[in-house]
C-alpha cells in the first residue's frame, strides 16, 4: 500500500508538472506612425503608476516586423513600449503605455492588440486629417532662415517646453508645412546655436511666436501663413523668462547649498524637485544653476512631498564628468514642504561620475 | 580702418571689461580683466593681439568670431571659453589657457585650435554637438580630470597633440567618431586614451603611448580600430573591458607589464602586432563565452536598469542586438602576431594548443567563479603565429 501511495503521489506530481510546464507570456506588435517598429523595448512591470518599480520585471525587444514575444509567469503585467531614436541631428523618444493595462497572462501566450508609440513631449498629440495644412516661411533680417524648428501647441498659455503637439523643421528656404486638422493652434519657432531641438533658448539663439497666433483652421483649409521673422534671444529676455514658468518666484521654496566631496561649493548645478518618488522624466520644479557659492533656490507652487536631486545637466543618461547627487536626509530623497514656507535643505553632496 | 578698434593699452593697472555683448569688431591688446560674463554675438568679431594677457574671472562665450594668437588666458576656477557653432574663421593659436573649469568648450561648429597649451584646468578642451573642430599640435598638461574630452558624435581632427600628466584621462572619447585621431603622444597619464560606449568606432592610428598606467582603455561596446601605434612601457598597454571588440592591428607593444588585458566579454581581433619584452603579452580575466551566452545580456540589462541620475532612469539607447556578441566559440582571436625573438624560437615544435608562458588564459586558469558557479575561461587562439615582426616598416 505504501508503495502504491508513493507511486500515486509521483504520478500526481508529474501530472501537475505537465500541466504547468507549458510556457506563458505576452506577444504582440509595436507600431509608430502606422509602421512596424523594430528594435524597440517592451517593458513589463508588476505595478502601475507611483507604485511602479524603477526596473521592469522583464524586457523584450521587437524584431524587424515590430513583433515581440515575452515569456512570463502567470500573472498581471503593466506593459510599456519604448524606443529612443537618434539620427539626423534629432533625438526623439517614442513611448506608450498599453491602454488595456494590466495584461493578464494565463497558461499560454496572451496576444495583445498592436501598441502604437507616440513621441514623448507630444502631450497634445495632433492627428492630421490629410486635407488641412498650413504653409509658411521663417525669416531672419529679411533672409530665409534654414533648419529652425516650428512647434505647434494646442494651448496658448505657455509656448515653451515639450508640451507641443507637433514639430517640423524648416527646409533650405526656411519653408515648412504643418499637417493639421481643423482646430485652434499656437505656433512658436526656435533655432538654437547648438542645433538642439529642445532645451531652454540661450542668449543668441533665435526665437519667436507666430504673429498671427492663434491660428484657427477649418477642415480642409490649406492656409498660407504670413511671413514670420525670428529674433535673437537677448540677455534681458532670457532673464525675464527665467522669472516665469518653473522659475516663477513663489512664497514656497527649498534652498540650500551644493558641495563636492571636499566640502567645496559647486557652481552650475541644477536642482530638480519631483512629485514622483521614482525621480524620472520631467521634474516638476527646477532651480536656476547654483551660484559660485553653490547656493540654490527651487520655487514651488504648492506644499506637499517632493523628492530632490541635483545634476549638472538636463535629461538623458549620465555622462562621464557629470555631477550628480540627491537630498539624503531621507533614504528616498524626499522632504515634506509646507505651503508658504521656506525650507532649508542644508548641504547637498554631489559627486563626479566617470 | 573699417574696424572700430577698442584698444586697451595698459601700463600696470588692469582694466575691467564690463559685462556686455560684443556685436561688432573689437580688438584687445595688453592686459584685460574679464570680471563678468562676456559674449561675442553672431555678428561680433573679437581679435586678441599676440602677447595679450586675459585675466578671467568669468566666462567668454563666442557665437561670432574669435581670433587669438599667442594670448594667455588665466584665472582661478573660471568657466573658460565657450565656442558655440563657430566657423573655421574662429581660431586660437599658440595660446595658453589655465585655471579654467573647461579651458575651451566647443559646441558644434568647426573652430581651429592649434599649438595651444592647456594646463591646470579641470578639463582642457571639450568638444561636443557634432563639432568638426581641429585640435592640432597642442599640449595638454596637468588638467585635473581630462585633457581632451570628445562627445556627442563629434567628427573632429585630433592630430599631433601631447597629453601629459592629466588627473584621470589624457583624452576621453565618449560616443564620438573623430575623423582623424593620429600622431598624438600620451605620456604619464592614469589612462592615456579612453574610448567608451557604442558608436565610438574611430581609427586610432600612429599614436604613441608611453609610461601610462593604462595606455588605451576600450569600454562598453566601443569598437575602435587601433592600428600602427607604439605602446611602450605602460602598466597595461591596452585594456579591454565590458564588451569591447576593437581591431588591434600592426601595433608595437613593447616593455609593458601587461601588453593587452581582455576582460568581461570582450572579443577583439588581435593580429599582425609585435609583442616585444612585455612581462605578459596577453591576459584574459573574467572572460568566458559560456558566461556571456548565459548571463551577458541579463547582466547588461541589470547594469543599465536603475543606473539613472537619481536611480530610476533607463539608458536603453542601444539594443542588446548591438551590444551582444555573435558566434562565440570560447576563444579570443590573436592569430598571426609576432611574439618576440625568444618567444618565436620557443614556439617551434609546439602545437596550437600549447600553453604559452606569456599568455594567461583558460590553459592557466580553467575556470572562474561567480555566484557559486564556475565558468570556463576562454582560450587565446595564437596559432598560426608570424615568424617575423610586422611593425618595423610601419612604425619607421
Amino acid at each position: 500500500m505504501t508503495v502504491f501511495c508513493r507511486l500515486l503521489t509521483l504520478a500526481l506530481l508529474l501530472f501537475v508538472q505537465a500541466c504547468t510546464s507549458g510556457e506563458s507570456g505576452v506577444e504582440g506588435q509595436l507600431l509608430f506612425e502606422q509602421q512596424p517598429l523594430s528594435q524597440a523595448r517592451v517593458e513589463f512591470y508588476l505595478k502601475s503608476g507611483n507604485e511602479r518599480s524603477s526596473s521592469p520585471f522583464s524586457v523584450a525587444t521587437t524584431d524587424t516586423s515590430g513583433a515581440f514575444r515575452a515569456t512570463l509567469p502567470v500573472g498581471e503585467y503593466y506593459l510599456v513600449g519604448k524606443k529612443k531614436e537618434q539620427g539626423g541631428g534629432v533625438n526623439r523618444m517614442l513611448m506608450s503605455e498599453y491602454p488595456q493595462n494590466p495584461v493578464v497572462v494565463k497558461k499560454s501566450y496572451t496576444a495583445i492588440k498592436p501598441l502604437r508609440l507616440k513621441e514623448v513631449g507630444f502631450e497634445g498629440a495632433i492627428s492630421a486629417d490629410g486635407k488641412t495644412s498650413a504653409n509658411g516661411q521663417l525669416l531672419l533680417a529679411g533672409e530665409a532662415l534654414v533648419d529652425a524648428f516650428i512647434y505647434v501647441y494646442t494651448r496658448g498659455d505657455a509656448l515653451t517646453g515639450p508640451a507641443y503637439g507637433q514639430v517640423v523643421r524648416a527646409d533650405e528656404q526656411g519653408r515648412f508645412t504643418l499637417k493639421l486638422a481643423a482646430g485652434r493652434y499656437w505656433l512658436a519657432a526656435r533655432k538654437r546655436n547648438d542645433g538642439s531641438r529642445v532645451g531652454n533658448p540661450e542668449t543668441g539663439d533665435l526665437n519667436g511666436e507666430y504673429p498671427g497666433n492663434p491660428l484657427v483652421l477649418k477642415a480642409g483649409e490649406q492656409r498660407q501663413l504670413e511671413p514670420w521673422t525670428l529674433a535673437p534671444v537677448t540677455s534681458s529676455a532670457k532673464q525675464r523668462r527665467l522669472t516665469k514658468g518653473k522659475f516663477t518666484r513663489t512664497t514656497t521654496w527649498l534652498s540650500g547649498r551644493v558641495i563636492d566631496e571636499e566640502q567645496a561649493p559647486v557652481a552650475g548645478i541644477y536642482l530638480f524637485a519631483y512629485r514622483d518618488n521614482r525621480m524620472i522624466g520631467k521634474p516638476n520644479f527646477i532651480s536656476s544653476p547654483t551660484t559660485a557659492n553653490g547656493q540654490f533656490t527651487i520655487y514651488l507652487e504648492k506644499g506637499g512631498e517632493f523628492f530632490v536631486g541635483a545634476r549638472s545637466t538636463f535629461g538623458g543618461p549620465l555622462e562621464p564628468g557629470e555631477w550628480v547627487g540627491t537630498y539624503d536626509d531621507r533614504p528616498d530623497h524626499g522632504i515634506e514642504v509646507r505651503l508658504n514656507e521656506a525650507t532649508d535643505l542644508g548641504d547637498i553632496l554631489v559627486r563626479e561620475v566617470w | 580702418m573699417r574696424f572700430l578698434l577698442i584698444i586697451f593699452l595698459l601700463l600696470n593697472i588692469p582694466t575691467g571689461a564690463a559685462a556686455r555683448v560684443i556685436d561688432g569688431p573689437e580688438r584687445w591688446q595688453g592686459e584685460i580683466r574679464v570680471t563678468e560674463s562676456l559674449r561675442v554675438a553672431k555678428e561680433g568679431r573679437l581679435i586678441i593681439a599676440p602677447g595679450t594677457r586675459v585675466l578671467a574671472e568669468a566666462g567668454i562665450e563666442v557665437a561670432g568670431e574669435l581670433q587669438a594668437t599667442e594670448v594667455e588666458f588665466s584665472g582661478r576656477n573660471w568657466p573658460g571659453i565657450t565656442l558655440k557653432g563657430t566657423s573655421s574663421q574662429t581660431w586660437l593659436k599658440g595660446c595658453r589657457i589655465t585655471g579654467a573649469q573647461t579651458g575651451i568648450s566647443v559646441i558644434g561648429g568647426a573652430p581651429q585650435l592649434t599649438e595651444l597649451l592647456l594646463e591646470d584646468n579641470r578639463i582642457g578642451i571639450e568638444l561636443r554637438q557634432k563639432s568638426r573642430a581641429r585640435v592640432e599640435d597642442s599640449i595638454f598638461r596637468n588638467n585635473s580630470r581630462v585633457g581632451l574630452f570628445i562627445k556627442d558624435e563629434v567628427t573632429s581632427v585630433v592630430r599631433g597633440n601631447r597629453f601629459e600628466k592629466q588627473g584621470k584621462f589624457g583624452a576621453y572619447i565618449y560616443r564620438a567618431l573623430p575623423q582623424q585621431f593620429t600622431e598624438n603622444l600620451f605620456i604619464d597619464n592614469p589612462t592615456g586614451l579612453m574610448i567608451s560606449h557604442f558608436g565610438s568606432d574611430l581609427l586610432v592610428k600612429n599614436n604613441d603611448f608611453r609610461n601610462n598606467n593604462i595606455g588605451i582603455k576600450v569600454d562598453r561596446t566601443a569598437r575602435p580600430k587601433i592600428v600602427a601605434n607604439r605602446i611602450e612601457q605602460n602598466q597595461t598597454g591596452i585594456e579591454l573591458y565590458r564588451r569591447a571588440d576593437p581591431l588591434i592591428e600592426l601595433n608595437l607593444l613593447k616593455g609593458n607589464s601587461r601588453a593587452i588585458h581582455v576582460s568581461f566579454s570582450s572579443y577583439p581581433q588581435i593580429r599582425h602586432n609585435d609583442f616585444v619584452s612585455n612581462q605578459r603579452a596577453l591576459i584574459l580575466e573574467f572572460q568566458s563565452s559560456q558566461w556571456e551566452e548565459q548571463k551577458g545580456a541579463g547582466a547588461r540589462e541589470q547594469q543599465i536598469s536603475g543606473h539613472g541620475a537619481f536611480g530610476g532612469r533607463k539608458q536603453n539607447e542601444i539594443t542588446e542586438q548591438q551590444r551582444g556578441t555573435h558566434g562565440l566559440d570560447g576563444t579570443v582571436d590573436a592569430r598571426e602576431n609576432w611574439w618576440g625573438e625568444q618567444e618565436t624560437a620557443a614556439l617551434k615544435g609546439l602545437g596550437p594548443e600549447a600553453n604559452l608562458g606569456w599568455i594567461d588564459d583558460g590553459r592557466d586558469q580553467p575556470f572562474f567563479e561567480e555566484d557559486g558557479r564556475s565558468y570556463p575561461l576562454d582560450l587565446v587562439r595564437w596559432s598560426p603565429f608570424s615568424p617575423q615582426p610586422y611593425t618595423l616598416e610601419v612604425l619607421k
